[in-house]
């Protein structure tokens, strides 16, 4: 097993044990600790949109951090190699705390989340809390992520990171 | 070829000004002499009117680890106070943010209003004795001045005129944030504890020479019309400003030109810049401004605040583009901060135990927009208020020439 990539531990079955709604949320988690943005991002729907966000008591404002349709998504994760980024790894460790059905057929999923950044010496530190606030529907014989809302209640992210969290 | 330790601890054969010894980023006095000749005796950004923009409005504050409180009076004016209660130096003001007339420190109920006042005492009569009275008891006040919606401290009392320590620094940007028909507010704020010296944050934004650490300058600026063309423009008392230049935000692929709603004052697609001694950086890209300050927590320790700013009342869609274009350069998540940020938390461990001696600040081109004239300068300021010289901290400064 190679366990420097992680790839083996992305490929486990263990989430097929789970239900569908925590098995999407449990591979994104896993799929952007390891970097599989194809996979990532096939988790979306055509029309996903993702956004973090943070309220700043600071300035008493709600602020967006990051916001992006599917296809910006995908144009910012492909031009991560060409950055200089956190070094280490990101561990995105997330819980389903609430799940809701609309009238539509979406399903609300409210997750708290944290990550811990593990750096080039083995240290690990959290790096951020917050909730996942998703919305998922079945998409081409799939439940996908439809939205996905990154709220933080973290709002020292140190150097900060390009990563979507 | 590599060199030896004598050649190594031996300063570089150039111009003293040319470089700086790596000591003045760790030595733990010269930190302490620092933050008393340095920082406490300079005009200090505090915050931005927009964000106190109603009577009784207060924002905290940080300056040099002291804590402050800027308020919005009923005249109308913005006041700053050392936020300690003047009994036992409690907090009086807990929130970060918030509108209230009055304070009351949590400890023994004393309270202040936002003039500084100190208008109740619990039980004050047991006072009597030895004269102490409310009047005598108010919160120290901190010199403050607004200019161009910019909030300025400065814990000396006998420091020069805000204007005089400026002088024409701010003139680059008179037409962005002086127009009272497209008045500017902070939509973004941010902050940090960054591993590094507070020096070597403010020299990221002085230093265009790393830009080359930037995927997104490259594109962005360096593929723009004119990038080496640009100068400096140096102030006294080490401000500074560059010529414009129009970038290319169209060679980052799903970004856009930025030619729509510029800034009052821009041209289309224009970036601006201005440095303001000892620890203030303003920042125009076309659509969105960015300032950033820092404030030492220790030699290796920075605590850096990041601000967005656009036009107030304006719309929600034009609101929404200018969030985005800020955030594709800045904020915790932006494409260029964690390398700003990462590069000098780099330069700090490879110095925090002697593993640099000197750093170079040779780059001679005649103001050109890579030229470490900025540098320079602000280590001849530095020296001249240290009284020391950056090359070599234990040799007194003189002024030369």
């Amino acid at each position: 097993m190679n366990l420097q990539s992680g790839a083996a531990a992305a490929s486990l079955p263990m989430v097929h044990a789970l239900d569908p709604v925590a098995a999407v949320v449990a591979q994104s988690c896993l799929h952007l600790d390891h970097k599989q943005y194809d996979k990532y991002l096939d988790l979306m729907t055509d029309d996903c949109r993702y956004s973090i966000r943070y309220y700043s008591p600071d300035i008493g404002r709600d602020m967006v951090l990051l916001d992006h349709d599917k296809p910006n998504l995908a144009n910012l994760l492909t031009a991560i190699v060409s950055h200089v980024t956190l070094p280490g790894r990101l561990l995105r460790q997330a819980s389903v705390c609430a799940v809701e059905t609309d009238a539509g057929g979406d399903v609300a999923v409210t997750s708290t989340i944290i990550v811990i950044h593990t750096d080039l010496d083995g240290t690990s530190r959290l790096f951020c809390a917050g909730r996942y606030q998703d919305r998922m529907r079945v998409d081409a014989g799939k439940l996908r992520l439809a939205a996905r809302e990154v709220v933080l209640d973290t709002r020292d992210l140190g150097p900060g990171c390009h990563y979507p969290i | 070829m590599s060199r030896t330790a004598k050649a190594w601890e031996t300063p570089p054969d150039i111009p003293v000004t040319d470089f700086i010894s790596n000591s003045i980023y760790t030595d733990p006095d010269l930190f302490r002499e620092e933050m008393e000749k340095v920082k406490r005796r300079s005009w200090k950004f505090a915050c931005h009117i927009s964000e106190v923009p109603n009577v009784n409005d207060f924002r905290r504050v940080n300056h040099v680890g002291v804590p402050l409180v800027v308020a919005h009076t009923k005249e109308g004016r913005i006041r700053t106070f050392i936020n300690a209660c003047s009994h036992r130096a409690a907090l009086v003001v807990r929130e970060l943010s918030g509108s209230a007339a009055t304070w009351n420190c949590l400890f023994h109920q004393w309270s202040f209003d936002n003039h500084g006042r100190c208008i109740g005492i619990p039980r004050s009569e047991a006072y009597d004795s030895v004269g102490l009275c409310k009047e005598k008891l108010g919160l120290r006040e901190v010199r403050t001045e607004v200019r161009l919606g910019m909030v300025f401290v400065n814990l000396d009392d006998s420091a020069p005129d805000l204007d005089d320590y400026l002088g024409n620094a701010l003139e680059n940007l008179v037409a962005v944030m002086g127009d009272p028909d497209q008045e500017l507010e902070v939509f973004h704020y941010s902050k940090a504890i960054v591993q590094a010296n507070w020096k070597q944050w403010h020299e990221t934004n002085m230093d265009a020479y790393h830009e080359y650490l930037h995927y997104v300058n490259r594109r962005v600026a360096m593929r723009g019309e004119g990038y080496h063309d640009r100068t400096w423009t140096i102030y006294p008392g080490g401000h500074a400003t560059s010529t414009p230049q129009r970038q290319r935000y169209e060679n980052v692929k799903g970004w856009h030109s930025r030619a729509a709603l510029p800034l009052p004052g821009l041209e289309p697609d224009e970036f601006r810049t201005v440095k303001i001694f000892a620890d203030t950086n303003i920042l125009c890209r076309s659509t969105v401004m960015r300032i950033d300050t820092s404030t030492p927590l220790t030699p290796n320790s920075t605590l850096v605040e990041w601000r967005g700013l656009g036009i107030k009342n304006e719309s929600a869609a034009d609101r929404a583009m200018r969030v985005a274009h800020h955030n594709q350069f800045w904020g915790p998540f932006g494409r260029n901060l964690f390398e700003d940020a990462h590069a000098i938390e780099c330069i700090a461990e490879a110095n925090e135990n002697g593993g640099g001696q000197y750093s170079i600040l040779a780059r001679h081109e005649d103001l050109h927009i890579q030229d470490d004239a900025l540098l320079r300068t602000f280590y001849q300021e530095w020296s001249r208020l240290m009284g020391r010289c950056a090359h070599d901290p234990s040799k007194k400064y003189e002024v030369m020439a």
